[in-house]
């Protein structure tokens, strides 16, 4: 190696560096420029008028995003003849595009966000999303108010309990598509006395024990384990929740902060109990008997996917149509028998029982009692800058 | 004289085009939101917001460290599995050799997170792995290896050796065993050869496996999630967390800037340790000029046993690295056997063939699987030409602008998937692109260039040019040298990038999940699923995808050798030790011959 190559070698370097700041400069320049230009995504959507979906004639095409797995199939396919989808079709001869999309409310929203500031749907004409997450869409403007005229079975067969929640009292824009719960779901054989959230703490189960992601899942369940009604607790109650959950990350007693995969650890034994939903509670037990959803001591919380017609939606009148076709207690038992999450609609157990599935009629889990949901709550509503606040903690114990 | 001057940017342009308008462009909208303030509800704003990068850097170094070290354990790891391996592939599988490429990449067809899920499996608290570990000593009685750091740069580690493995066997590949011969000759061990010869060579296969490793790997937010906890969270999970939960678009995109820039600056300090050269294809600095003259001759004392073994040692060691990384697979496909109950496929409940019977009954699914394939093979054949001719500008040319040209090609590989995914999505919105399949090629080809592109470069480099002039003097035109010689030489460079760039798209989820308007790929429908339960058709189609590789490329080889055989039915076949330069030297004769004839005839 010669001396010579030696100084090349720096040089190189130097003219790299030098050019890189020039580079950066002119970066700067250009946003500068920008920025007096155009002004990105500066979109305000205060409180103006939201529209009214109008209904319209049942026919033509309909897209709908939804998640996988989310739905009965037939010969394989969510649109087999006499599947949920292939009925509707056949009844009204609309050409339903049904797209298994949605792998998380997040991922989601990110991606179909500019186009609905834009006050364009990319085609869709019904979104599933959570409560949470139906607001925000509503919110920002991005969600359709529903004609409750064009909703009959709706209107006749929703369950009381879902009439009228917090999130949107009178469900003037979202319809339920599949409710569960949120509580404990524990390896009984490995964890026989686990019944309270505060039990999670206990540090016999030290490195044992998952909880959710989601904040309005997890949080509340803590706060309630606390005899802190989580509706009326207050922002500095909720930080404070959130402090203990990281301090028990912090000292190994929470091993994992999962989205579902909690569903793994659970059978293969790398957790004994875990904050988790009820819907998934159902498969693993197939699997597992030892393994049970257990609504803690302090009360569950109770969630709903819903169906909201987003801005821009193309064809809202087969949209209505199928929102209620999924009402009627008949179809309403075929999807409930594939996927096996809390119904709601009513008259679903009565088909059951009609058609002698009497195990899927008594589970607790599709079809909850009243004491069974006694202390049960709706998931609490965050807004403004609390929410902002409590979210950010939140995502700080996420990701570390 | 111009037309010289004007073969380098003709090169480039079409790979410069491709990045400017889908990297660079959009890039510099999220620039601009870097320094913006607010919120969905509230609009954003542009003002200046320097904070969200000072502020950044004191909140989150803590991820950022743990990112470095985490990327750069799992780097070095690699590099010691997979150099092994790569040389075994390269010298010692003779005509399988590209069989055993196949064999030991095809386990990365399989999704991400259905071989992230595998290691999971085979790492949980009850696993035999950890029964094993924990019997031997390494993990302590009552410890876990699940949700520790241990975990999470195993997975980053397997996850990305692909990225390791390919530009080493490029380069490995072209290396003239006659120098390591003439060094023997000379007296020197084969330790010695190794040191002095070998790894100086591969230098530039080295430099560009570590690139495509490290940088990737320091962004990466998967192994994190799946294979750790809250406390092994990395600077890729900060950033999707800002994104996606919090929609603090501003934070994310300064958050992604940060990260760029502390991986551009690792990138230089490591260049300077490394030297230009190797990131420039300047070939004097790479090439044996740098160690001749200092090695003494030391007299070989070894006895032919040991060095016997010695040989068998690397076979072995590639033996065990094969089957290391085939364990994924064996996993995921034990489990296409498997019949649970409910919907979960994460114990094992009983053996049934059922899964099996109509494998692609499960309508969704496969369209997923079909959608993924054809988008892998489109991207894959644009980005593959696109990455070979900026290779080609950038090592075989000098021109003005050719180190920012090496710089841009890695910018994007620092660029965390969320933020290029959304930002790309942005300018689609605002250009009013609706988005779909053609999109989806669009953002595949934007990300698999600089990997073609640096695996291609990392095989040219040092490339032997005098058969080329040899041609040339021999009156072969640019065209037929490029067609008879160049390409030749290039092709196991062209195939690695390839067979990469076709890993990368076959297992893209952020980037695709943005872009995909109302297309579904199977990496897609796949973490969609796994909210619910993934079907174990799952594991049944990346069991045949994997199974169908590997037997494809072998029927091919088979039927090339049977070829081969009857062409020369008394020839013997070229040993495998002859360096495949002097192949390519007679066929330069021929070309030349066969022009220069016609050129006389005309």
């Amino acid at each position: 190696m010669s001396g010579a190559e030696d100084k090349d070698r720096g040089r190189g370097t130097r003219m790299g560096g030098s050019r890189l700041l020039v580079a950066i400069a002119a970066l700067l320049a250009a946003m500068a420029i920008g920025a007096c230009g155009d002004e990105l995504e500066g979109d305000d959507n205060g409180d103006e008028d939201v529209p009214t979906a109008a209904a319209g004639p049942v026919e033509g095409e309909l897209t709908m995003s939804t998640g996988p797995l989310y739905i009965d199939k037939a010969q394989g396919k969510v649109d087999g003849s006499g599947s949920t989808i292939g009925r509707f079709e056949e009844e009204t001869g609309v050409d339903m595009n049904y797209l298994e999309d949605i792998n998380s409310n997040e991922s989601f929203f990110s991606k179909v966000q500019p186009d609905l500031a834009n006050g364009e749907s990319g085609g869709r004409d019904i979104i599933v999303a959570s409560d949470w997450m139906a607001k925000k869409y509503y919110d920002l403007g991005y969600a359709q108010k529903l004609d409750k005229d064009a909703l009959p079975n709706v209107e006749e067969n929703l369950v009381p309990q879902l009439r009228d929640p917090e999130f949107d009292p009178g469900r003037e824009f979202t319809v339920p598509y599949q409710s569960g719960q949120t509580g404990l779901v524990v390896r009984t054989d490995l964890a026989p006395d686990l019944t309270s959230v505060n039990d999670i703490f206990d540090p016999q189960y030290k490195g044992k024990i998952d909880i959710l992601a989601e904040l309005r899942d997890t949080v509340p369940l803590v706060l309630k384990a606390e005899g802190i009604d989580p509706d009326e607790a207050t922002k500095e109650e909720w930080l404070a929740a959130i402090d203990k959950l990281q301090d028990a990350i912090g000292s190994g007693q929470i091993r994992d902060v999962t989205g579902n995969d909690y569903i793994a650890d659970l059978p293969r034994g790398d957790a004994v109990a875990a904050i988790g939903w009820s819907g998934d509670a159902v498969q693993l037990q197939a699997d597992n008997p030892d393994i049970e959803f257990i609504v803690p001591d302090e009360g569950c919380m109770l969630w709903s996917d819903d169906m909201i017609i987003p801005v821009g939606a193309e064809n809202p009148g087969a949209a209505y149509a199928f929102m209620d076709h999924l009402y009627d207690p008949e179809i309403a038992a075929q999807v409930s028998g594939y996927v096996n999450y809390m119904t709601p609609v009513e008259g679903v157990k009565e088909v059951f029982e009609e058609q002698g599935e009497t195990d899927l009629a008594d589970n607790e889990l599709i079809f909850p009692t009243e004491e069974f949901v006694e202390n049960c709550s709706d998931q609490p509503i965050l807004e403004g800058e609390d929410e902002k606040e409590i979210e950010a903690a939140w995502e700080e114990l996420v990701s570390g | 004289m111009t037309r010289r001057r004007a073969t380098p940017y003709a090169l480039l342009a079409p790979g410069l085009l491709w990045l400017g308008l889908f990297f660079v462009v959009p890039m510099y909208f999220m620039g601009v939101i870097s320094l913006e303030r607010g919120s969905l509800e509230t609009g954003f704003r542009f003002t200046w917001e320097l904070s969200n990068f000072t502020d950044s850097i004191s909140e989150y170094e803590t991820q950022f460290l743990r990112s470095f070290a985490y990327a750069g354990i799992a780097t070095a790891l690699a590099l010691v599995i997979a150099y092994p391996l790569a040389y075994a592939i390269a010298f010692r599988a003779g005509r399988w050799k590209t069989l055993l490429l196949f064999a030991v990449i095809a386990p990365f067809f399989t999704t991400y997170l259905i071989r992230t899920l595998a290691w999971q499996t085979i790492l949980s608290d009850e696993s035999p792995t950890v029964d094993f570990l924990r019997a031997v000593g390494i993990v302590p009685d009552g410890g876990r290896v699940l949700d520790t750091s241990p975990s999470v740069i195993a997975g980053l580690t397997y996850n990305f050796l692909p990225l390791m493995i390919l530009p080493l066997y490029a380069n490995l590949e072209r290396l003239d065993h006659r120098l390591i011969e003439a060094a023997k000759d000379l007296y020197a061990s084969a330790a010695k050869a190794f040191w002095r010869v070998t790894l100086p060579l591969s230098a530039p296969g080295i430099v560009a496996g570590v690139l495509l490793t490290f940088i990737p790997a320091a962004g990466d937010y998967i192994n994190a999630t799946f294979l750790g906890g809250p406390n092994q969270a990395m600077i890729g999970n900060v950033i999707q967390g800002q994104y996606l939960e919090l929609r603090n678009y501003p934070v994310a995109a300064a958050l992604s800037f940060l990260l760029m820039v502390v991986i551009l600056a690792v990138v230089v300090l490591y260049f300077r340790f490394a030297g230009t050269g190797a990131l420039m294809g300047d070939e004097s600095r790479t090439s044996l000029g740098s160690t001749g003259g200092r090695s003494r001759p030391v007299i070989a004392g070894r006895s032919r046993a040991i060095r016997w073994l010695r040989e068998r040692a690397l076979n072995l060691y590639a033996g065990i690295a094969v089957a290391y990384m085939l364990v994924p697979v064996a996993v995921i496909a034990v489990f296409s056997f498997n019949d649970p109950a409910g919907s979960f496929n994460v114990t094992w409940q009983g053996f049934t063939l059922e899964h099996w019977a109509d494998p692609f009954g499960q309508v969704e699914l496969t369209d997923a699987l079909v959608t993924s394939l054809e988008l892998a093979t489109v991207s894959t054949a644009i980005a593959t030409v696109i990455g070979t001719l900026l290779a080609l500008a950038l090592v075989r040319h000098r021109f003005f602008g050719r180190r920012a040209a090496n710089v841009l090609l890695v910018v994007p590989l620092a660029t965390p998937e969320v933020v290029i995914g959304a930002a790309l999505l942005s300018m689609f919105v605002y250009l009013g692109v609706s988005r779909g399949f053609t999109t989806l090629v669009i953002a595949h080809v934007m990300f698999s260039i600089s990997f073609v592109a640096i695996v291609v470069r990392s095989r040219l480099i040092g490339l032997d040019r005098e058969i080329e002039e040899a041609a040339a003097d021999l009156g072969a035109g640019p065209v037929s040298t490029f067609r008879t010689i160049t390409l030749p030489l290039l092709a196991p460079g062209v195939l690695a990038g390839a067979l990469l760039a076709f890993v990368l798209s076959l297992d893209d989820f952020v980037i695709s999940n943005f872009n995909s308007g109302t297309t579904i790929t199977f990496p897609l429908y796949i973490f969609g699923a796994s909210q619910r339960g993934i079907p174990v058709e799952v594991n049944v189609l990346a069991t045949i995808l994997f199974a169908v590789t590997v037997i494809a490329i072998a029927l091919v080889i088979w039927q090339q050798r049977r070829a081969q055989e009857r062409a020369a039915p008394t020839g013997s076949p070229p040993t495998r030790s002859q360096p495949r330069s002097a192949e390519i030297a007679s066929a330069a004769r021929r070309t030349a011959s066969t022009s220069s004839s016609t050129r006389s005839a005309s």
